[in-house]
């Protein structure tokens, strides 16, 4: 049953799934992998529209990605979130893939998207990629699933210490909406009653940004692993660092450090094989965070 | 923002309004929804290519749907149903979008564009007419619709610039063409943005492009019949099991089920999971989806064997329990099966000593291993690759006074007719196949398939017309692969460094299927030698390998090219040289002139660093492949004052038979290709040759020439009749004034029909194939890869830079078109060697990559510039001069990918494909 709400307040009391640009829904919903209640918002107005305020960008849930990669203030003042937006998916699907949509969506493991299995995240006893095929899958083992947290849009807002704007008014730190993993159904934390209405993303003058992906074909792939920082002085000596890094683990991850020697020990832990189908992820952890900070700083 | 309002719609105006405008066909099969509880009840006001329209949708449906089903806009393609193919796209608003996983209640107050809507007359689509960028044409509107957009953005921002091809590259990313034309989307793309087709309209190189850019080829798929109703298979989950129980009955109670039969019988084995159960039809594909899962199926499960290594292990199930068993397997190879030894659930050797001294090539071997020449030994290991056609399996029955007719996404009309014949015990001249545009085969579309039958049965059963169409989850589990393989090769050389033994043990990875051979392929390019060659099927409770562009041909020659390179460096020698005292082919040894003559190729050693990230090589290999021809190959020439029409019943699945008989009857007439039509995909046409084996060109030039030698004779006798004699020229015959064309001396005549045959080669053929129609000619063609990599070595990536084909088929029929195969077939190549894998859960055989995202082939952006050279010498023996060639540009890459690698980095690799799992992994 897809019911088209009409308000904000319709929507958060609503029980369902929200439907935006629709575009991973409509393949689960298509292959049989979800069937439950949507609530579809194309009915409620506005939600879609990048306004530059005081100290950065307040971002409507209903912005597509096209809007946020075409954005020219988001292009020059938050490279990192521009670069990450263009970075994923196909044109045909960032020009209706909303910025909603795609901090919410739901893994790309091959055994959730498959009809033909029940994992734990569809009401089964188990990961069955912990015990069968998990190549793509996580590095770090953060408990129940394992399939990396599906993202990128997320894990770059929280290098960004974005605030996530809930039911038009109420504000929580984005990272709070994914600290979990994916312990339950979802990948998200987002409560039944609250419905994600906009992103502010701070932006801080003098300071450098990239976002970068590491995949195996040139274009159009989910990641392997993908990194965005934030930072400041040179490329040989880059300080107060703030990545974030996707690929490898159920969650977002984002770190900080001080210098390049803490950036390198950042990213020795985050390099620790757990899972050893995908522990040539580890060999990228590294490579990846160089190369984003190279292109951040102009240097690729 | 739009709004939708949820209301009932009343039966009357408003519905019959709308049904009105979308046919009778929809509107019947609507009121069949309505009396099932299930009329669509959405309202949606969209303007579709200038038109307003008001529908009433469902609320699952998609804007493609709605699109192709409700306006009978099939331009747009469903290709893989998750966004990442883009078949599906259309313009909404001014922006290229997946109409596939766009709900069609978001069209909404919403401007469509579709590709009718461009008319055919955006510069964008003349310059992929021009250019030839397309080969299948199915994933054609989606690149054309995106790329015009892309157009229309260039051409407002910079003018009549050029734009890169990185550019390119990243509007397209979206897209994924599986024949490979690549090559010449770019040069539509960049060539229309800077003006080339502003005013010109070129002539087109494929006789087809014309309908294909412009959405009017009709595939299967497109198929729409009054009373046509929609059939799909009742799947097995489990790999091994017996079924015990299919509830038909139950099924034809469920909400829109109009028929169902069984296809595997209760008490039967289901020996993978995909296997066809049953079938049902509804009168919706909507219905049809929902009773799919809801259909009662018991069965006793027993334990599979799913990997190579579980079927081999001591004490493993048997997938056939015996021989008899074993006599219902499916075949991999293109050829008959040869041999029938089996050890529990390795099935071999096959190894002719016909062929092959098996003693002698061992005793060669040891010899040089105890150091008397050099010695290579290695195993090599590559993944199933499948076929993914973007064209699933579809087939159309429909069966009228007693006169079975199908249309179906096939690559035999004939074979497909006379198969259905047989199984349905009907004279073949009451069955009609149509197959008049087939988005890529690659080798699994060949005879009767499973699709056919269900359409068939269910036509039967339902007295209506039956459609079947894989969604892409099936086409990846059951629609066919290149087997999974494992070759053990020890080659040895002399110290002259002839090639003196070779002992080569191919496995093959081949599902439930038998056959496929690639021990007889390594004999292929290098022939006088002692060896000991054998192939073994390694059975598993996973689906059939089905042939596969080259068969077998791929991971042979990874293994002997990888041989042949490794040897080389041992004898401190260059490639070229060793290989060189090995061939014995004249047609091989021009290509070897070709390769030595490239710049690239002496400067090979200057490409290398011995450190640093990025490491770029060379890599060589050859490839070979067998001649096939059907001496019953016929194609009919009708020509008159309307013109002149040739036809014959063989099919274009994107291989251009179409303009290569145009081209070879045009040369003959002395006229342009685009003066005459062909008629292809119909079997009541002249028999004509399946598509496979590279037998297309081989067997039907021939009798193309030979239909307008006749038809030249024929005009020649009217001309004698008018009282005109002279000498036959080019375009007509000659006068002391001028030159009468052949449309002069065909005006005011009736009909002239002649029929040409296949008539044999000027030597004897090698060996005719038992019961198959087919001849193996004696005159083999070669084919030389050379790759250029850069591998980094941080990341694990493997990126081909540059690639170049030498290929001697003889004459070149139609050079635009045989150029778009070479590049198609090198593109596949690459996509095989780096990243396609299809993966099963190793303890249930479910598919894991079952969409385009987790199996990945390779995007525009990931293929380099491909350089075609044709070798034209040699083939004067062969009846026209020419043989296929679809299939030898293919087989080599792979090695070709391997042995550049191998130069770059001094790493071998030995398992494909090179992801940077295995690389990383593997690379020192």
């Amino acid at each position: 049953m897809i019911t088209f709400v009409r308000s904000v307040e319709e929507a958060a009391a609503a029980t369902g799934t929200y439907r935006a640009g629709g575009t991973d829904l409509m393949e689960l919903r298509r292959h049989g992998v979800h069937s439950s209640a949507v609530l579809d918002l194309q009915n409620i107005e506005g939600l879609d529209q990048i306004e530059e305020v005081d100290g950065g960008f307040l971002i409507g849930a209903k912005t597509t990605l096209r809007q946020l990669g075409e954005h020219p203030g988001v292009l020059q003042r938050a490279p990192g979130v521009h670069m990450a937006a263009l970075g994923l998916a196909t044109p045909q699907i960032r020009a209706r893939a909303t910025l909603g949509g795609s901090l919410f969506q739901q893994v790309r493991c091959w055994y959730y998207r498959s009809p033909q299995f029940r994992c734990a995240k569809k009401g089964g006893f188990e990961c069955l990629a912990r015990r069968g095929e998990a190549r793509f899958h996580s590095l770090l083992d953060h408990g129940r699933c394992i399939a990396p947290h599906p993202s990128t849009m997320a894990m770059a807002l929280m290098a960004y210490e974005a605030t996530a704007v809930i039911n038009g008014h109420h504000k929580r730190p984005l990272a709070e909406l994914f600290s979990g993993g994916q312990q339950a159904a979802n990948t998200h934390e987002l409560l039944p009653d609250e419905l994600l209405t906009g992103v502010f993303v701070p932006v801080v003058d003098g300071e450098v940004s990239a976002y970068h992906r590491t995949i195996h074909r040139s274009r159009a792939e989910w990641p392997l692993v993908e990194v965005c920082v934030r930072a400041r002085g040179t490329v040989k000596a880059p300080t107060e660092i703030v990545v974030g890094i996707g690929g490898i683990s159920n969650r977002p991850l984002v770190g900080r450090a001080v210098n390049q020697a803490a950036l390198l020990e950042l990213c020795e832990g985050w390099a620790r094989v757990d899972l050893a189908q995908a522990a040539y992820k580890a060999k990228l952890v590294w490579p990846t965070v160089e190369d984003t900070l190279k292109i951040a700083f102009g240097e690729r | 923002m739009s709004k939708v309002n949820r209301r009932q719609l009343l039966k009357g105006a408003l519905l019959s309004a709308t049904a009105a405008r979308l046919g009778v066909t929809r509107a019947e099969a609507s009121e069949e929804e309505e009396s099932a509880g299930l009329k669509p009840e959405l309202q949606v006001s969209v303007e579709v290519n200038g038109r307003s329209e008001r529908l009433a949708v469902h609320e699952e449906e998609t804007a493609l749907e709605l699109l192709r089903e409700r306006l009978g806009l099939t331009g747009a393609k469903l290709g893989c149903g998750s966004g990442s193919c883009g078949a599906c796209t259309v313009v909404v608003n001014g922006v290229p979008v997946a109409s596939c996983l766009m709900p069609a209640t978001a069209l909404n107050d919403q401007t469509v564009t579709t590709v009718e809507g461009l008319y055919g007359e955006h510069i964008m689509q003349r310059a992929f007419v021009a250019e030839d960028g397309l080969q299948c044409g199915y994933c054609t509107p989606g690149f054309v619709v995106e790329a015009a957009a892309f157009f229309d953005r260039w051409r407002a921002a910079y003018g009549r610039s050029e734009p890169t091809r990185e550019q390119v590259a990243e509007a397209l990313s979206g897209h994924l063409c599986r024949c490979g034309a690549y090559s010449s989307i770019f040069d539509a793309v960049i060539k229309a943005c800077r003006g080339d087709y502003d005013h010109e309209q070129a002539l087109p190189v494929r006789h087809d492009a014309p309908e294909k850019v412009s959405g009017r080829a009709k595939f299967t798929v497109d198929v729409s019949l009054p009373k046509m109703v929609f059939a799909g298979a009742v799947r097995s989950n489990y790999a091994s099991a017996v079924l015990t129980g299919l509830d038909l009955e139950h099924a034809l109670s469920l909400p829109g089920v109009v028929g169902a039969v069984q296809l595997t019988k209760t008490g039967g084995r289901v020996r993978y999971v995909g296997q066809e159960l049953g079938a049902l039809a509804a009168t919706s594909a909507r219905l049809l989806r929902e009773a799919l899962v809801m259909v009662k199926v018991s069965v006793e499960v027993l334990e599979p064997v799913i990997t190579e290594e579980q079927a081999l292990a001591q004490g493993a199930p048997l997938v056939y329990e015996g021989k008899r068993q074993a006599k219902s397997a499916p075949s991999a190879a293109e050829g008959p099966i040869l041999g029938n030894q089996w050890r529990g659930n390795l099935r071999g050797p096959f190894s002719s000593s016909m062929l092959a001294k098996p003693k002698r090539g061992r005793k060669a071997v040891a010899r040089a291993k105890e150091g008397q020449g050099s010695y290579f030994s290695g195993t090599f290991t590559t993944k199933a690759q499948v076929h993914t056609s973007l064209e699933p399996h579809a087939a159309v029955a429909s069966m009228k006074n007693g006169h079975l007719t199908v249309w179906a996404s096939t690559q035999s009309v004939v074979e497909l007719a006379e198969d259905l014949a047989q199984h349905y015990k009907m004279p073949v001249d009451q069955v009609t196949v149509i197959a008049e545009y087939v988005g890529g085969g690659f080798g699994a579309k060949a005879g009767m398939q499973m699709e056919s039958r269900i359409a068939v049965d269910l036509a039967l059963q339902c007295g209506r017309p039956v459609k079947v169409v894989n969604s892409r989850s099936e086409e990846m589990m059951v629609g066919g692969y290149r087997p999974s393989s494992k070759v053990e090769i020890e080659v040895a050389t002399d110290e002259q460094g002839a090639l003196s033994g070779m002992v080569f043990d191919g496995y093959n990875g081949n599902g439930v299927s038998l056959g496929t051979i690639m021990g007889l392929l390594a004999r292929l390019p290098y022939r006088g030698t002692e060896r000991a060659l054998a192939d073994y099927d390694i059975v598993t409770n996973t689906p059939p390998a089905r042939p596969f562009r080259g068969p077998g041909g791929p991971p042979a020659f990874f293994a002997l090219e990888g041989a042949a390179d490794e040897l080389a460096i041992v004898r401190g020698e260059s490639p070229v040289a060793l290989r060189r005292r090995w061939n014995t082919n004249p047609v091989r040894a021009h290509l070897f002139d070709w390769v030595e003559g490239l710049e690239v190729w002496q400067n090979r050693d200057q490409l290398r660093s011995e450190s640093g990230r990025y490491r770029r090589g060379l890599g060589l290999a050859s490839g070979a492949w067998w001649v096939f021809w059907e001496p019953s190959a016929q194609v009919q020439i009708d020509a008159s004052e309307h013109g002149i029409v040739a036809s014959t019943a063989s099919q274009d699945m994107g291989n251009g038979t179409r303009s290569m008989v145009a081209y070879a009857i045009a040369s003959v007439l002395g006229v342009k290709p685009q003066q005459i039509k062909v008629n292809l995909g119909n079997s009541h046409w002249v028999k004509g040759p399946t598509s496979s084996g590279s037998r297309t060109t081989g067997s039907l030039a021939p009798a193309a020439t030979h239909a307008a030698e006749q038809l030249i004779e024929a005009l020649v006798e009217v001309a004698a009749r008018r009282g005109v004699e002279g000498e036959v020229v080019p375009g007509g015959v000659r006068q002391p004034q001028r030159v009468i064309p052949w449309s002069e001396l065909l005006a005011g005549e009736p009909r002239i029909t002649v029929v040409g045959r296949r008539r044999p080669d000027f030597e004897r053929p090698f060996l005719p194939m038992a019961n198959s129609g087919l001849l193996i000619g004696r005159t083999l063609p070669a084919c030389l890869n050379l790759t250029m990599v850069e591998v980094d070595t941080r990341l694990g990536v493997v990126k081909p830079v540059e690639a170049w084909v030498g290929i001697g088929v003889g004459k070149i029929v139609c050079e635009p078109v045989a150029r778009s195969q070479m590049e198609g077939s090198v593109i596949q190549g690459l996509s095989y060697a780096l990243y396609e894998d299809r993966v099963l859960d190793p303890h249930t055989g479910r598919l894991l990559s079952h969409n385009l995202d987790d199996y990945r082939i390779a995007g525009i952006s990931d293929i380099p510039e491909v350089h075609v050279h044709f070798e034209e010498r040699g083939f004067e023996k062969v009846r026209g001069g020419s043989v296929g060639l679809g299939e030898l540009g293919t087989v080599g890459v792979a090695a070709s990918v391997a042995n550049a690698v191998r130069h770059a980095t001094g790493w071998r690799p030995f398992n494909l494909p090179l992801s940077p799992k295995t690389v990383l992994g593997e690379m020192a």
